[in-house]
């Protein structure tokens, strides 16, 4: 920083509210709530852990985030969007600025890495001649240019993650939805993961990450919030 | 999206399910083959209603005695002439028919050497305008004809030609029956392939959706498999009407004719069944956009999102 920005304040980086949950409720069967008065605000830039045991309601506040189930009562916005009142056909315009990312990876098993990537980006409608360019600058950045005609069955865990990741990221997505992403790899291949998710933030995206590993997230100090049977129980960092 | 992923992906998609794809296409090809053939039927049985009612000729026997009178014989033809729907008016002498009798019967003269005496009375032929060739103007030829003076008998082709519209008039039937049935079983193919694709791509189209892919991008695929299909059932349809076609006419000693337009059409229907058969399948299919209501499909339910 030079000697004459010493005397002003610091800029303060812009902090709109990119997603506000208000008085929450999601009941699955009966009136067992899965969610209960969930208040939330999380900021543009953000990298937010969501903890709590299983059953606790993580993978629920998720799923309403990207619309994929609706609140029994409450408010939602995401990115400018009223998820209750939006219109159907809004839905995939939502959705082309997340980028979703869970346990089980979910890769479609006949095609390779690169197909899987294009497969997303003709999915959206991406102009054909930005399509190579985007999938090797994507695959350089989590260091999987190698594995770009691999099959997914031959690929580790850890590198199947990566592909994932890779997918949510190759249209430049506004927010990061990862639902436990480290769930089911080893330590250090998790590590990793966290470290990429952390790049990826650095770079200006909002990141939401949904674990049971507090311990992890404890190392990482960023914001966390415990959810317990579907309260928000804590808030810190 | 890119036309030419979007027939890459249909591909993709077909291959999966090749074989009930190739199956099914040959079912809704036999389909369209019964169906052209019924319509066949019926257009040959329409093109004979048509030359047979454009050859109408009616015939009234005359009197012998009034055939050595000149006079007598020009009046009554000049009545007959001046009757409405009457083109024309020809006599026909009995010596001439006799002549005629004897060309259609060919070499075996036997009846005629048997009959001793020539039979037939004379003549006198009436040509009808086409316009007048429906059975009440028959009719009422007919009546006409008789109460001149000098005419025995009138003989018209008029119950062939109802016995030929009779048959149009069930074939016309017995089409659209048979067209209301191969329509809904054509429909009822493409859409058990469609939502076989659907279900098979069930993974695929929860990531597209997942992405943000439009309704139409999930769509289009399986709507170009169902065009497909319709075009690949119509396309044999129409080769296998062909070699009926080939075989029929060396049968059949009067022509008949399947014509070009109707080939056209035909692939035109395959085309729109196909379209209409996905249209159904994915009307059915809900999409997990919606927030999968209560009633979700079953087969869905198990690979719903987690
Ligand atoms: N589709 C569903 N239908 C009915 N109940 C559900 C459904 N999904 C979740 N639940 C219930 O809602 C509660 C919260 O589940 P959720 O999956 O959000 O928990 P979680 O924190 O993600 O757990 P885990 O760490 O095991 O993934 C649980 O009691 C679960 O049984
Ligand atoms: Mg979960």
């Amino acid at each position: 920083m030079s000697a004459e920005t010493n005397n002003t304040p610091p800029t303060v980086p812009p902090v709109t509210p990119i997603i506000e949950l208000n008085g929450v409720f999601k009941y699955y069967q009966g009136d067992w709530p899965a969610l209960t008065d969930i208040n939330l605000t999380v900021y543009h830039g953000d990298f937010l852990f969501l903890l709590g045991a299983t059953g606790a309601g993580k993978t629920t506040l998720l799923r309403l985030l990207y619309r994929q189930e609706l609140p029994d009562a409450g408010e939602i916005k995401v990115l400018g969007y009223d998820l209750l009142t939006m219109k159907e056909k809004e839905i995939p315009m939502l959705r082309r600025k997340l980028g979703i990312i869970f346990q089980d990876f979910r890769l479609l098993p006949e095609r390779t890495v690169y197909e899987n990537l294009e497969f997303v980006l003709r999915a959206i409608n991406t102009q054909s001649d930005m399509i190579s360019s985007k999938i090797q600058e994507t695959l350089n950045q989590l260091g999987m240019t190698h594995k770009k005609n691999s099959y997914p069955y031959e690929l580790s865990g850890g590198e199947q993650q990566k592909v994932a990741i890779a997918r949510a990221l190759v249209k430049s997505p506004d927010i990061i939805i990862a639902d436990e992403p480290t769930g089911n790899i080893d330590p250090k291949a998790a590590e990793d993961i966290l470290n990429i998710l952390k790049d990826i933030n650095y770079q200006g995206t909002t990141v939401i990450m949904a674990t049971h590993d507090a311990e992890l997230a404890e190392r990482t100090r960023r914001r966390r919030i415990t959810l317990d049977a579907g309260r928000v129980v804590r808030d810190e960092g | 999206m890119n036309l030419l992923y979007l027939i890459k992906e249909t591909f993709r998609t077909i291959n999966r399910n090749r074989e009930q794809f190739v199956l099914s296409s040959v079912v809704l090809g036999i389909c369209l083959l019964l169906l052209s053939l019924f319509l066949m039927v019926t257009l040959n049985i329409m093109n004979l209603v048509k030359s047979s009612s454009e050859l109408a000729e009616v015939y009234a026997f005359v009197d012998e005695e009034i055939t050595n009178s000149p006079l007598l014989l020009e009046t009554l033809e000049q009545r007959i002439a001046s009757i409405a729907g009457v083109v024309a008016v020809r006599f026909f002498p009995k010596e001439q028919a006799l002549e005629e009798l004897r060309r259609d019967l060919g070499p075996d003269t036997t009846v005629l050497t048997v009959l001793g005496e020539n039979p037939i009375p004379p003549s006198i032929r009436i040509k009808i305008h086409p316009d007048y060739t429906t059975p009440e103007h028959i009719n009422t030829l007919e009546q006409k004809l008789l109460l001149l003076p000098g005419i025995t008998e009138v003989w018209s082709g008029k119950e062939f030609v109802a016995q030929l519209n009779q048959a149009l008039k069930t074939a016309v039937v017995i089409d659209i029956i048979f067209l209301i049935i191969i329509v809904i079983s054509v429909l009822f193919i493409v859409f058990q392939t469609v939502e076989n694709s659907v279900l098979n791509r069930s993974e695929e189209i929860q990531i597209m959706e997942l992405v943000g892919a439009s309704r139409i991008a999930i769509h289009t695929p399986f709507f170009i498999q169902g065009a497909l299909q319709g075009l690949l059932g119509s396309v044999l349809s129409g080769v296998l009407l062909f070699l009926v076609y080939r075989i029929i006419k060396t049968f059949i000693p009067f022509p008949i004719f399947i014509p070009a337009p109707f080939l056209a059409g035909e692939i035109v229907l395959g085309i729109i069944l196909g379209l209409g058969g996905t249209f159904i399948a994915l009307a059915r299919i809900p999409s997990t956009l919606l927030t999968m209501p209560a009633g979700f499909h079953r087969k869905f339910r198990t690979s719903k999102l987690g």
